[in-house]
This record gives structure tokens, sequence and C-alpha cells, in this order.
């Protein structure tokens, strides 16, 4: 009987491929989704990395595994950077944070994971930072609960980070702008005379009197609130016309008179803070002018010109 | 530190400007157009321009000329003339309301100059109604108000209103 025999160099050919194969089989079987997914996270693609690992967190080997949860962490704050996603409801952001916070508190990262995972969350924090602060600078009526919410985050992510931060600094600064936003619109004199006017002067004075609780003694705050009474009980003044009244004529006086005594207040504690400055000097003057007493409204007067005279 | 490098985004200063509004002139000309509508000048008078004269004050008579030049003070539109010193004004012309800022000697000089004419002055001064005006403004609880002196008003032929007076301090 004759047999079919196969050449010599296919037979080695073909052993030789299959054994590749039996070798690449085996060396994926024995690759974790951990290390598969920092393969992905070596070659940069993110939404792989996060499809192959986010799964497997729930699952025994990995809940409490520190170094899955920081390389899911770090691949979540490289998907909200790709994102562009802002605000709120960012929730890469929110996840990224979360899954780095875990990843430090099983407290086994060894001390580069641990420097870069604090590093990553440094970052995230900031995002909510800046992202207030935008809005701040943009401020429009009814952005202030989200500008709270922001700050709050990124409070919280630097507590987490040091819990002995000290964010007084920070907060005193934040409702300090806050006024200032509120304040700028008031100006703006685009809700002149609507509903919306109080609420943006009530804003304004509101988020000065917290700034000074945080920091009594701040100078701009202080010089800003005042001048937000006073230019208050201006504007109450400035609608005074023909049409007005007499009775009305001594309502809006007694109005504007309350909110000068009020901006008296914080314009001699800022002047007691910096006794030469011209604009406080200025301000005192003008405020004890309104109240009709031209005696005290000289006195700063006299002061600003021999400041002058020292220049 | 985070903060700091962000926080240069916003001012560290003050932004705020002070309204440099002249409070006082805006009161006072409400007061001023309110003596000139609620008075009552005698018919000799009652025809053409209102003549409202502002001695001494360009802020409160920029006031006046903002808001309330050429409004009707009864059948007679309001005229608002401004001079900067006493010695300014016209003798020769009549004015209904004179307000002088100064006061002392000048204002009973134009207090003088006006007796024998049914012209209210006003004045803003401690002495006023002592020097001849007939309404001065005074300072009442950070406010003004102001104090007449009807008796002159009504030698004058002129009548005070009873609004002007209800709300004088005396």
């Amino acid at each position: 009987m004759k047999t079919m025999r196969m050449p010599l160099f296919i037979r080695f050919t073909c052993a030789l491929a299959f054994g590749l194969i039996a070798l690449c089989m085996g060396d994926a079987a024995a690759q974790t989704p951990l290390e598969r997914a920092e393969s992905y996270v070596r070659a940069g693609d993110w939404d792989a990395a996060h499809a192959l690992l986010a799964p497997e967190m729930d699952q025994a080997p990995y809940a409490s595994n520190a170094r899955a949860w920081f390389v899911l962490g770090f691949v979540q704050k490289e998907q909200f950077k790709a994102s562009g996603a802002s605000g709120l409801d960012a929730e890469d952001r929110i996840r990224a944070v979360g899954s780095l916070q875990r990843a430090l508190a099983l407290g086994t990262l060894t001390v580069r994971d641990e420097q870069t995972a604090r590093d990553a969350l440094d970052y995230l924090g900031r995002s909510y930072f800046r992202e207030a602060i935008e809005r701040v600078e943009g401020f429009t009526l009814g952005a202030e609960p989200e500008i709270l919410e922001l700050m709050g985050r990124y409070e919280s992510v630097l507590r987490a980070l040091d819990p002995a931060y000290n964010v007084i600094e920070q907060r005193a600064d934040l409702h300090r702008y806050l006024g200032q936003a509120h304040a700028r619109l008031l100006e703006a004199a685009r809700y002149a005379g609507l509903p919306q006017e109080q609420v943006l002067f009530d804003g304004a004075i509101s988020h000065y009197e917290t700034s000074l609780n945080f920091a009594p003694a701040h100078y701009p705050t202080l010089y800003n609130l005042a001048i937000t009474l006073y230019n208050h009980g201006v504007r109450q003044l400035k609608r005074i016309n023909h049409e007005t009244s007499m009775f009305e004529l001594m309502e809006i006086q007694d109005v504007c008179v309350g909110l000068f005594e009020q901006a008296l207040v914080p314009m001699q504690q800022a002047h007691q803070q910096r006794p030469e400055r011209l604009e406080t000097l200025k301000g005192l003057m003008t405020v004890h002018y309104a109240l009709s007493q031209p005696e005290k409204s000289d006195v700063y007067k006299r002061q600003i010109e021999a400041v002058l005279q020292k220049k | 530190m985070a903060w700091v490098t962000c926080g240069l985004l916003m001012s560290q200063g003050t932004t705020s400007g002070l309204d440099e509004t002249d409070t006082r002139a805006v009161t006072k000309a409400n007061f001023l157009f309110h003596f000139a509508a609620s008075n009552e000048w005698p018919s000799s008078v009652k025809e053409g321009s209102f003549y409202l004269t502002v001695i001494g004050n360009n802020r409160l008579y920029d006031e006046l000329v903002d808001k309330y030049a050429m409004k009707m003070i009864g059948a007679q539109p309001l005229q608002v003339t401004g001079y900067s010193r006493v010695e300014d004004l016209p003798r020769d012309a009549f004015h209904h309301l004179v307000y002088c800022d100064v006061g002392g000697a000048e204002l009973k000089r134009v207090a003088s100059d006006l007796e024998g004419t049914p012209t209210v002055l006003v004045s803003d001064s401690p002495d006023g109604l002592e020097q001849g005006a007939v309404i001065n403004f005074v300072a009442s609880g950070n406010r003004i108000r102001y104090e007449i002196n009807a008796a002159d008003a009504a030698k004058k032929g002129v009548l005070i209103g009873n609004k002007i007076m209800s709300w004088a301090v005396k």
C-alpha cells in the first residue's frame, strides 16, 4: 500500500506555524485584563482600555486592587480631557475622581503610582476651579449654584489630597469675586428697575459679607461693599424726576440715607486699613456729603489735598 | 499653588467705581421743582415762562436743566438760568424762584436786591432765613429738609402751598 507523504519542508513550515499560534494564544490567555488595558494605555487608546477594564472593577480580583483603580482613573481622566466636556455633568471627570480617590484610599500603590494619582487628582480639581472662575468672569443671573457646586468639588478634591488643607482664603476670594460679579451686572443697568436688580444687589451684599466673615479686614472687599451700598442709594436717587411726588421724594431719601449710612461703616473700616488711600478718602468725603454732613466731608477733602501734596 | 495661579485671572483689587453723581443736587433740584409747582404766585407773574435761577451751584443747575427745564409749572414752561457769582445776577430781570448757594453777606445782598418782588429766595446756609431767604435747606437726620419763613413769603404775595408747609421742619 502506497502512503501519501508531505514533503519535508512543508511539514516543517506547518509545524512552525502551529507552534507560533499556540504560543501566541497561550500568551494572550495568560495576560490579565489589567495588563491588556495597560497595553492600550501605552498605545493611547483610552476607550479600548476603559472598555476592557471598567466591567472588571466589580469583580473580586479588582475591587480592592489599587493599581487597577489607578489605571482606570488615569484612563477616565484622559477621556475627560479628550472629550472637552465641562460643568457638573462631565461624567468622565466624576468617574476619574472617584477611581483615583479609591486607588489612593486602598493605600497599596507604589510611590510612583501614588504621585501620579495625586497629580491626576490635582489636575481634575483645578479643572473644577478653572470652570468656576470662568463662570464668575462671564457671570449671568442663575449661574451662582453651579459656581458654588464647582467650587465645592474643587475643595473636596483638595481636601482628599490634603485633609489639613485650609480653604478659608479661597472661600473669601470666591465670595468676593461673586460679590463683584453681581455688582458688575448691577452697574450694567440691564436690570434697572426690574425685580432682578434687587436680587443682584442682595446677592452682591450677601457675598461681600460672607467673604468678610472669612477675611474680616480685607481692604478690597470692605471698599467694594461700601461702594455697592452707596451706588445703590445713588441709583434710587437718580430715578427722581418731575413726576416724583413730595411724599415719594421723602421715601426715596429715607432709603438712600439708610444705604449711605450702611456704606459708611465698611468705608471707614477700609480707611483704617489704608489711611492714605485716595479712593477711600474720596469715598468718605462723598458719603458724608451725601449724608448732609459737610464738616465731616471737608475733613476728608483736606486729607485728600494733604496726600496729593505729598506726591 | 493652583488657587494663586488661577486667581490671577480675577481682579485682586477694587473694581467698582464710586458714582460721582451730586446726590444733594439731585434732591435739591426736585425740592426746587416742588417749590415752583406747589406754591401760589401772584397773578401778575403767572404768564409767560416760570423763571428759576441758580447762583453758585453748577451741578444743581445742570440737574435742573437735564430733568426739569421746559416742564410745565401750571401753564408756564420752566426756564432755568444759572450764574456762577452773586454779582452776575441781573437785577432788572424777574425771577420767580432764586436758589443761592452762598450764605452770609452775599445772600443778604441777593435778598435785598429781590426785596419787593414776588420772588422766593431759597438758600442752603445755617443762617439762611436770617439773611433774608424765604426757604432754607437744612440737614435733619442726615436728610435734606427745609425751613420756611411763611410770613416773608406772604409779604411778597406768594402763598406757600400746604404740601410744602407740611414737610417743612419749621
